[in-house]
């Protein structure tokens, strides 16, 4: 893999949109080279940071949409 | 079967043949998603609060005028009417969003820190405050690409569909974004529990 396609591969990877043979192929990568790992593991801490930090609107809007439908 | 078993497109079939409880479980279902994408872009409670009682609005409009189509995904459906409405809430207040910037974007803002020591779960909730404080500082295009990635569980083809870019540009915003808050977070040298 050559260094853009890399980059692009890993976080098509990370967000589970490879096919399996192309998953087979990445996940070798990793594990085979420790720059890219480390790519890698950084792209997936902040990934499931970002998971996390979903927020509820009030129940008052919740209840003004509802009294609309 | 429970209403919450249920999929979306069974819960907006039930509404539509005047079931309410299926609404309300549908918006109940996608509530933190939709209204953390609209708070990230307005970065303000109350208005995010407004423009997301508007956004289910329109859905429920949609949905009633028969015109939603079952083929699409209902999520990236409302992310993207909630998504509109922020920018005509910012027409409408002549307001731009943050500037266009390019990828390779220097995240300067600072962040306090508090070093002693809290529950976990108190640290695990300004953890969550503080990540999100850092993606109010992402330029937009990374912003938009983040939210229509993790709320709006857009695939990288819809996502560049949308924006009208190609997918290996949404890839890179979206790569961008993450180094951007990675780098953030390595300058504060905050600590993440997880």
């Amino acid at each position: 893999m050559n260094s853009n396609s890399t980059q692009e591969n890993l976080l098509l990877y990370l967000y589970n949109e490879t096919w399996m043979a192309d998953s087979v192929i990445i996940q070798h990568a990793i594990d085979s080279d420790p720059e890219i790992e480390e790519e890698f593991e950084n792209l997936k801490l902040v990934c499931s940071l970002l998971d996390g930090i979903k927020i509820s609107p009030s129940s008052k809007s919740i209840k003004k949409i509802m009294e609309f439908a | 079967m429970l209403l919450s078993d249920l999929t979306d497109n069974n819960l907006i079939s039930k509404y539509i043949k005047g079931d309410n409880l299926a609404l309300e479980t549908l918006i109940l279902r996608h509530k933190a998603k939709v209204f953390t994408s609209i708070l990230i872009l307005v970065k303000d409670k109350e208005q995010a609060e407004d423009i997301f009682q508007e956004t289910f609005i329109k859905v429920i409009k949609t949905l009633k005028k028969g015109t939603y189509h079952e083929e699409g995904k209902f999520l990236p459906w409302v992310i993207r009417i909630g998504h509109n409405l922020v920018i005509d809430h910012f027409r409408k207040n002549k307001r731009m969003p943050m500037v266009r910037d390019t990828d390779e974007y220097r995240i300067t803002e600072t962040l306090k820190l508090h070093e002693e020591n809290i529950e976990d779960h108190l640290v695990n909730s300004r953890i969550r405050e503080q990540v999100r404080q850092m993606v109010d500082l992402l330029p937009i295009e990374q912003r938009e690409v983040v939210i229509m990635r993790h709320f709006g569980d857009m695939s990288f083809k819809e996502i560049s569909e949308c924006t009208n870019v190609s997918i290996n540009t949404s890839l890179g915003r979206m790569r961008y974004a993450l180094i951007n808050l990675r780098k953030i977070i390595s300058e504060k040298e905050l600590v993440l529990v997880k």
